[in-house]
C-alpha cells in the first residue's frame, strides 16, 4: 500500500511537500498504525496521539481529503494521502496549532452563573432523559476539531460574516442545555454566526463522537433565536 | 574555592551586568528574561560546536505544578485558591494530555458515608502498604469537599443517569462510599484558565532545579520549537501520573490503556536527586481487547472485562471458569490473577489472553454504566466491520496504573524540601481501589501544603545556573549526537518495553525478573549511549522527546524490576510464583528504591502507621483473607 504524507518543517522547508512511502497493509489496520510504520521504518514523522480511541482528539488529520481520527480510522488497501488537519497553522508535519479554537471553546464552555451551586438536591436531581441525552452527547466532544476542518463555510466561503464554526456552536449548546447556566446562550450563538451555517451536515459526518447530533443542535438553537426575533435579516446580494 | 567555582562566580557577576539586556516577552505569566551567555566554564566542547551557547527562557512563580491531570488540576486550583501565583507546566497539549486528557467519563467516589469504613477499607485493599497518616488526611479531606458539588461548580454538567433520568449512583458498602460515573475533567481544565492560572504546555520537564538540597524549580524542553525553559518556583508539586508505558508494545502502544505522555519522567528525576521511591513493585491490571492491534488495550477505543464482567469470560476451551465465584468474593486483583493463572495453565488465547463473550446479552448489559466501552459497539461495526456482539473477543491483561512514586508524608512533601507530589509513594500501596478520589484529594493536600511552604520558603541569595547549563547541554547533545551503528530512540524504547513485559505481568517470578534486570542494565550501558536521532530538527521532534524519556524509562523500569525481585512474597497486585504466599512476618513493610553513590539500592522501610500498628494490620489482613 502506498501512503503519501504531506511533510513540512518550517525551520527547514520553504513549502510543504508530499512524500510517498510503501507500507504493508493488514486487515483492520488504522491510519495511526500506518504512520507509526513510516516513522519507525522509513523516516521520522512529526505526529501526535495519546488515547487510541477517539477521545483525546490529538491525532485528527486529513485522510484522503476528509478529516478523521488517525487512531480510530481504518486505512484502506489503496493509495492513501495523509495531510495535516485543514485550516490550522502547521507546526510540523501532522502537528497543528489548535490553540486559538481551543481557547475560544474554553471561554464559551465556562459556565455563566451568579453564585456557586450549593443545593446538593438540585445537583443530584432527576433530569428529563431527552435533555440528558443531548448534554451527555456533547460531553463526548473530544475537541479534535475535525468538524472545523470539515466545515465548508469557515474554510471555503469567501464572503461569510464571522462564523465561529461547528465546535464553537456545539460548545454554546452545552451551556444552552445546562440547567445551571444563566447566560444568554442564544444571543451568543447568533453573534457567533449561527445563521451563517448552511446546515450541510459535514461536521456531523466528520465528528468521531456519534453521540452528538449537530444538525438537531443547530435547529434547536435557531428555533430559540427565531422565537426571540434574533434571526439576522438576509444580507443584500 | 577551586578554579571552577571561581569561574562560576565570575559568571554570576557577568550575569548581573547583562541583566538589562534581557528580553521581556509580553504575555508570559510573570517574568521572562533571556539569561546570560555561557562562558567556557559551562559549555562543553561537543555542544559548543554543535548547538552554540545555552539560551533559555525563565519563568518565575510561587507554585509550579507539573502535569495537568486529576492531580495537577486539583493541586493547581487549590494552590491558587490559597492565594499563590500558580503556573502549570504540561507535557502534552493542555486539556488533552495524559490520562485525564482522554475525554472518557471518569468514575468518581463522590460521597464517603463513613470515614472509618473507608479508612479501614483502604488499609485492607492496599494490603497494609498505604501510609496510614496520609490515608487519614485523604479520607478527611474527601469528607470535607463534597466532591459532586465541587465538580459541578467547576463546570460539570451531568453525571451518568438511568434511562428515566435519575442519577446513576452506585453504592459501595464495603468501601463506605457512593460512586458516580462520567465525570469529564476538561471542565476543570477550562476552569483553570478562567481563574487565571498560567499554563505552559507541550513542555516536558527534564530536570528539577535543586540548590543547596532544596527544590527551587524545574527545567525542560519546549517540544514545539525546541527552546529550553526554566521555571523558578518557591514550591513545586509533581503531578506526573503513573508510568505503564514500559509494559510491552503492540504496533502503536504498550499493553496499557495509558498515555504516551506518562513515561515516569518525574519519578525518575526525583530518584536521581536522591528521593526514595516506594511501591514500584505494584501495578494494576485489567483485561482489555487485544485485537484489532491498532485499538489494542485501550480503555476508550475498545472493550474490557473487569471484575464486573468476570462471569462472561471463558478460556480457549470455551469454559466459563470463573462463574462459580460469588460476586462478593471478586475484586480486580483476584480477577487479574485468575486470568493470568489460566493463561499459565495453557488455557489462554493465542495472544496470551482469554475471551470475553459479548454474544451473551447479559454481558452486554453489564457494560451499561460503562459507556466508554458500549459506545464502541456501533463504531467497531461501522468503521472496522467487526461485530463484537456476534463474537468471542480476545482480551488480555493490560497495565493501566503503576504505584511507584517518591515517598511522601501526610502533607504531600517528598524528601526534598520544596518538592511535593500530588500522588506519592504510599498513597495506594498494593491496591487502593479509588484512584480518582485518592488522586484528587491527595493533590488538594499537596497543593495546600506547597503554598504553606512557599510562604515561608527560605530566601535564595544567589542562583547557581550551572545545573541549567549542564541540562541544556545534555538535552542538545542527545539531539545532535552522531555515533557509529546508531540506534533510533524507538528501537531502544521497544527493547525496554520487551524486557518489562516479560517480567512485570500480574504473575511474576524471580527468574524472569532477574533476566529483565540484566537486559535493562545492558540497555542502560550499551544501548542508551548508541541512541541517535535520524533528524536533528528542533521543531516538534518526536524522536528527541523519546530519546530524553528513554533515560527515565530505564531507571524507573529498573526500580520496578528490582523492587519486584526484592519482595520475596506475594501481596495484592504483586504475585510471585516462587513465593506465592503473603508473608506478613517478613514483608509487612514498604520497599524503597534509592540512589546511593550512583547505585540503585533496594531496602525495606517500615510502614507508616498511626491508628493501626503493624501487628494490628497483620491481624486485619489475615482475618480478611479467611
Amino acid at each position: 500500500m502506498q501512503v503519501t504524507i504531506k511533510k513540512y518543517d518550517p525551520t527547514k522547508d520553504a513549502e510543504p511537500y508530499n512524500k510517498t512511502y510503501e507500507v504493508p497493509w493488514k486487515k483492520h489496520m488504522t491510519v495511526l498504525e500506518a504512520i507509526m510504520y513510516v516513522h519507525e521504518n522509513h523516516e521520522p514523522v512529526g505526529f501526535d496521539y495519546s488515547c487510541r480511541g477517539r477521545v483525546c482528539g490529538r491525532c485528527s488529520m486529513m485522510v484522503n481529503g476528509e478529516p478523521a481520527m488517525a487512531c480510530f480510522t481504518h486505512i484502506k488497501n489503496q493509495a492513501n494521502t495523509l495531510e495535516p488537519l485543514r485550516g490550522f497553522p502547521v507546526i510540523r508535519d501532522f502537528i497543528v496549532d489548535k490553540s486559538k479554537t481551543h481557547d475560544a471553546m474554553g471561554r464559551i464552555l465556562n459556565r455563566i452563573i451568579e453564585k456557586p451551586i450549593t443545593d446538593r438536591e438540585k445537583i443530584l436531581a432527576p433530569m428529563d432523559p431527552e435533555l440528558y441525552k443531548k448534554i451527555n452527547g456533547i460531553e463526548w466532544c473530544c475537541r479534535c476539531l475535525s468538524c472545523q476542518a470539515a466545515c465548508p463555510v469557515i474554510n471555503e466561503k469567501k464572503d461569510q460574516e464571522k462564523f465561529i464554526g461547528p465546535a464553537g456552536i456545539v460548545s454554546t449548546a452545552l451551556r444552552y442545555y445546562d440547567p445551571f447556566d444563566e447566560g444568554d446562550r442564544v444571543t451568543e450563538a447568533v453573534q457567533n454566526g449561527l445563521f451563517e451555517c448552511i446546515m450541510c451536515g459535514r461536521c456531523n459526518k466528520a465528528c468521531p463522537a456519534d453521540e452528538i447530533d449537530h444538525l438537531k443542535i443547530y435547529a434547536e438553537l435557531r428555533k430559540a433565536a427565531k422565537d426571540r426575533g434574533l434571526k439576522p435579516k438576509p444580507r443584500k446580494a | 574555592m577551586d578554579e571552577k567555582e571561581e569561574k562560576d562566580k565570575k559568571q554570576i557577576s557577568r550575569r548581573n551586568l547583562l541583566k538589562g539586556a534581557g528580553l521581556v516577552a509580553g504575555g508570559v505569566a510573570l517574568s521572562t528574561t533571556l539569561p546570560p551567555l555561557a562562558t567556557e566554564a559551562f559549555a562543553k566542547p561537543t555542544s559548543r560546536t554543535s548547538v552554540g551557547e545555552p539560551t533559555f527562557e525563565v519563568y518565575d512563580t510561587d507554585v509550579l505544578v507539573i502535569g495537568s491531570g486529576l492531580a495537577g488540576i486539583n493541586a493547581a486550583l487549590t494552590s491558587f485558591a490559597e492565594g499563590a501565583n500558580v503556573l502549570i507546566a504540561d507535557k502534552g497539549p493542555f486539556k488533552a494530555s495524559g490520562g485525564a486528557g482522554m475525554n472518557w467519563g471518569v468514575i468518581v467516589r463522590f460521597l464517603i458515608n463513613n470515614p472509618q469504613i473507608t479508612y479501614d477499607f483502604a488499609i485492607n485493599a492496599s494490603y497494609g502498604m498505604v501510609n496510614q497518616k496520609l490515608c487519614r488526611a485523604i479520607v478527611n479531606n474527601w469528607m470535607d469537599i463534597k466532591m459532586d458539588q465541587m465538580l459541578v461548580n467547576r463546570g460539570m454538567t451531568a453525571f451518568f443517569r438511568n434511562p428515566d433520568g435519575t442519577m446513576y449512583i452506585q453504592e459501595k458498602p464495603v468501601g463506605g462510599a457512593k460512586v458516580l460515573y462520567n465525570y469529564f475533567p476538561r471542565h476543570d481544565q477550562d476552569e483553570i484558565v478562567k481563574q487565571g492560572i498560567k499554563v505552559v504546555d507541550r513542555t516536558m520537564i527534564t530536570d528539577l532545579f535543586v540548590q543547596d538540597g532544596k527544590c527551587i524549580g524545574a527545567m525542560g524542553l519546549n517540544i514545539t520549537t525546541g527552546t529550553f525553559r526554566v521555571f523558578r518556583a518557591k514550591a513545586v508539586v509533581g503531578c506526573g501520573g503513573p508510568a505503564p508505558w514500559n509494559y510491552g508494545w503492540i504496533t502503536v502502544a504498550p499493553v496499557s490503556i495509558n498515555s504516551p505522555d506518562n513515561t515516569g519522567d518525574l519519578d525518575a528525576i526525583a530518584y536521581n536527586h536522591g528521593c526514595g521511591l516506594i511501591d514500584t513493585e505494584f501495578v494494576e491490571n485489567d483485561a482489555m481487547n487485544i485485537y484489532p492491534e491498532g485499538l489494542a488495550a485501550t480503555c476508550n477505543g475498545g472493550f474490557a472485562a473487569d471484575a464486573l464482567e468476570y462471569r462472561y469470560l471463558c478460556d480457549k476451551d470455551g469454559v466459563y471458569w470463573l462463574r462459580d465465584i460469588p460476586m462478593s468474593q471478586m475484586n480486580r486483583g483476584r480477577f487479574s490473577q485468575e486470568i493470568a493463572k489460566r493463561v499459565l495453565e495453557g488455557k489462554g488465547s493465542p495472544n496470551g489472553g482469554v475471551y470475553l463473550d459479548l454474544r451473551d446479552p447479559k454481558a452486554y448489559e453489564s457494560l451499561f454504566e460503562r459507556e466508554v466501552y458500549s459506545r464502541n459497539v456501533k463504531a467497531y461495526k461501522e468503521r472496522f466491520d467487526i461485530d463484537v456482539k456476534g463474537m468471542m473477543m480476545e482480551v488480555a491483561l493490560e497495565q493501566y496504573e503503576s504505584q511507584g512514586h517518591p515517598i511522601i508524608d501526610e502533607t504531600g512533601a517528598t524528601e526534598i524540601p520544596g518538592l511535593y507530589f500530588g500522588v506519592g509513594g504510599g498513597t495506594r500501596g498494593a491496591r487502593f481501589p479509588s484512584t480518582s478520589g485518592g488522586t484528587i484529594n491527595g493533590a488538594i493536600i499537596a497543593g495546600k501544603n506547597a503554598v504553606k511552604y512557599a510562604q515561608n520558603a527560605p530566601k535564595i541569595k544567589k542562583i547557581n545556573w550551572k545545573p541549567v547549563h549542564d541540562e541544556f547541554n545534555r538535552i542538545h547533545a542527545l539531539r545532535t549526537k552522531k555515533v557509529a551503528k546508531p540506534l533510533a530512540p524507538h528501537e531502544v524504547r521497544h527493547a525496554i518495553q520487551r524486557a518489562c513485559f516479560k517480567a512485570l505481568g500480574p504473575i511474576k517470578n524471580g527468574k524472569t525478573i532477574a533476566e529483565a534486570i540484566k537486559e535493562l542494565e545492558r540497555i542502560k550501558k550499551y544501548d542508551l549511549p548508541r541512541m541517535a536521532l535520524r533528524n536533528d530538527t528542533k521543531q516538534y521532534n518526536v524522536e528527541w522527546q523519546q530519546a530524553i524519556e528513554n533515560y527515565y524509562m530505564v531507571d524507573l523500569s529498573l526500580a520496578n524490576c528490582k523492587s519486584s525481585l526484592f519482595r520475596e512474597e506475594s501481596r495484592g497486585t504483586h504475585f510471585r510464583t516462587d513465593f506465592p504466599k503473603m508473608d506478613n512476618d517478613k514483608w509487612l513493610c514498604n520497599v524503597a528504591v534509592k540512589k546511593v553513590n550512583d547505585k540503585m539500592v533496594v531496602e525495606k522501610r517500615p510502614i507508616v502507621w498511626s491508628e493501626y500498628p503493624p501487628a494490628k494490620v497483620k491481624e486485619m489482613l489475615e482475618k480478611g483473607l479467611k
